[in-house]
């Protein structure tokens, strides 16, 4: 597993965790982001629990295990916080922040954890005890019906989950996208399959584009920097998703246009 | 990562995840076990109840008996009617001794995955924060069971952790601990599940004990019946269905006792030989 730095300003850093050479070939490669601020760091989507050796193994040269005080988790899947409770094994009284749809849900994973739960409406969440707060950006129905980003206002950087997220091909992939509409294939089918709503991505879009992010980081694929930032956002504006027809129906209606 | 490291990294991965494969079947089994033993015990219940109603049956026929003849088939009616009463106890103990093994053996099992990651997690460690030189004289680490406290802490007392830099190091040392004390869990977990299988084996004894004295009640209703002027064969028959039921019981218990023995091996397995 690799990581590196993506934000730095003083007592405040963005850690991405990725490109895992050393996992199970059949589970699918995953970001891990952590916000290093003052002294105390929180998780964004901290993985499954196959992963977690490396990525705790990974993140021990940037903070104490003892200092990892917050956890956040975009939604409900296994790939994104299967590995609860072994991280409560280690910290047990870390604040784990999830959507009210979920938090009965995730409990599943650990039934012993404390959720804050996050409205609708999205809430401040702060680092640790001591660190700077984040913005909890509602994306229901981008992807799943109790969804979050996180956007940290000190930095603007955005961390969007499953949205934008690509399958790139391999560990050697670059971490940040590089010619956008190259990029395009790699998350053009992940979003027509695994986004349910063309109307809800669209204003998912209109609530972010007035925050400026500076990076789009993704749970899956690479990140948006740059250019490439509103290149997605424009991209995703104009995506259709969430339609599926049967083999047979397309037969069937290609039939009958012949 | 060097060659050097991959191996060491693969070989303690692998052994890692061998002795873990291992722990988890064991566990596995020895849920198995506690499941089987509850289901004799709930066949035992079915036959208590089978039993409570042919004592019933017999005092019914003994008072039905003429001139005084009944009175001590009535008193014996009496007396087997009483010991349902005795085993249910003992049937219920013997299961909530059996719940509990189960419910400790999950949590085994839940803390044998969480030990397990967490041991992979050193592994990784290791290999990404020592030093390449280092890695190379390290070829006795290989051999380390991980799943094994003692072993823990031979590889955390490695010279190679000289070169961690402090912040992996404390993080690395902060496993180790959590490894360590999830392990000392794991065997108080174990330790008492063995005392609740010993406190099982007294259950079962005393119900075996019951029913033998169920079997001998039988034999006097014979005896006691051979005088009756009339109604012989029934008693008779009461007395042949009731040898018929402690015989199911005592089948039921023999295949319970080797169950339960092998719930001990198992044990001593996961204990002595120290999988974790």
């Amino acid at each position: 597993m690799k990581s590196q730095v993506i934000s730095e300003q003083p007592q405040h850093q963005w850690v991405v965790l990725g490109r895992d050479s050393e996992k199970n070939p059949t589970v699918i490669d995953t970001n891990e982001y952590a916000i290093l601020s003052h002294g105390q760091a929180m998780l964004l989507d901290p993985g499954g629990i196959e992963i977690f050796p490396n990525v705790l193994a990974e993140l021990s040269k940037y903070v104490s295990i003892k200092n990892i005080r917050t956890l956040f988790a975009s939604h409900q899947d296994p790939d994104i916080i299967s590995s609860l409770p072994i991280w409560l094994d280690l910290v047990p009284d870390v604040k784990v922040h999830c959507s009210w749809l979920w938090a009965s849900f995730i409990t599943h994973f650990a039934s012993g954890c404390k959720i804050e739960t996050i409205p609708d409406e999205g809430k401040m969440i702060r680092i640790g005890e001591l660190g700077l707060e984040v913005q909890a950006i509602p994306a229901h129905f981008c992807h799943s019906s109790g969804n979050f980003s996180i956007f940290d206002p000190h930095t603007n950087m955005l961390f969007s989950g499953d949205i934008g997220a690509a399958l790139v091909p391999g560990h050697e992939h670059d971490q940040f996208v590089g010619d956008f509409d190259e990029h395009i294939q790699y998350m053009k089918a992940f979003h027509q399959r695994w986004m349910p709503s063309t109307a809800a991505l669209r204003a998912w879009v209109a609530r972010v584009r007035p925050l400026n992010p500076t990076m789009i980081c993704p749970q899956h694929g690479s990140i948006f920097s740059g250019e490439n930032v509103g290149k997605f956002l424009e991209w995703l504006e104009n995506l259709e998703v969430g339609k599926w027809e049967s083999k047979k129906s397309v037969e069937s209606r290609e039939g009958v246009l012949v | 990562m060097g060659t050097t490291s991959q191996n060491l990294i693969g070989d303690l991965k692998n052994n890692t995840t061998h002795n873990m494969a291992a722990y988890r079947a064991t566990i596995s089994q020895l849920f198995r076990i506690c499941m089987e033993v509850m289901t004799f015990a709930r066949a035992m219940n079915t036959m208590v109840y089978e039993m409570e109603l042919l004592a019933m049956n017999g005092v019914v026929h003994a008072a039905k008996v003429s001139d005084g003849q009944g009175k001590p088939l009535l008193a014996l009616g009496e007396i087997l009617s009483d010991l349902p009463s005795k085993i249910t106890p003992e049937v219920r103990e013997l299961e909530s001794w059996c719940a509990q093994v189960a419910k400790n053996t999950a949590k085994c099992a839940d803390l044998g995955r969480h030990h397990y990651q967490q041991t992979c997690c050193l592994v990784a460690g290791i290999c990404r924060y020592a030093e390449e030189s280092q890695l190379a004289n390290c070829e006795d680490l290989t051999r380390l069971n991980l799943t094994r406290s003692a072993d823990i802490t031979t590889l955390m007392k490695n010279s190679l952790f000289d070169t961690v830099p402090s912040l992996p190091r404390g993080n690395m040392n902060f496993l180790a601990n959590r490894c360590r004390s999830n392990s000392a869990e794991i065997t108080q977990l174990l330790k008492h599940s063995a005392q609740c299988l010993g406190k099982g084996k007294v259950s079962a004894e005393n119900i075996k004990a019951i029913g033998t004295t169920a079997r001998y009640l039988a034999l006097y209703i014979c005896i006691e019946a051979a005088y009756l002027s009339d109604k012989q064969a029934s008693f008779n028959n009461l007395a042949k269905t009731i040898t018929e039921t402690i015989d199911q019981l005592d089948e039921q218990f023999k295949s319970m006792t080797d169950i339960l023995l092998e719930g001990e091996l198992v044990l001593q397995q996961l204990t002595h030989e120290a999988h974790v």
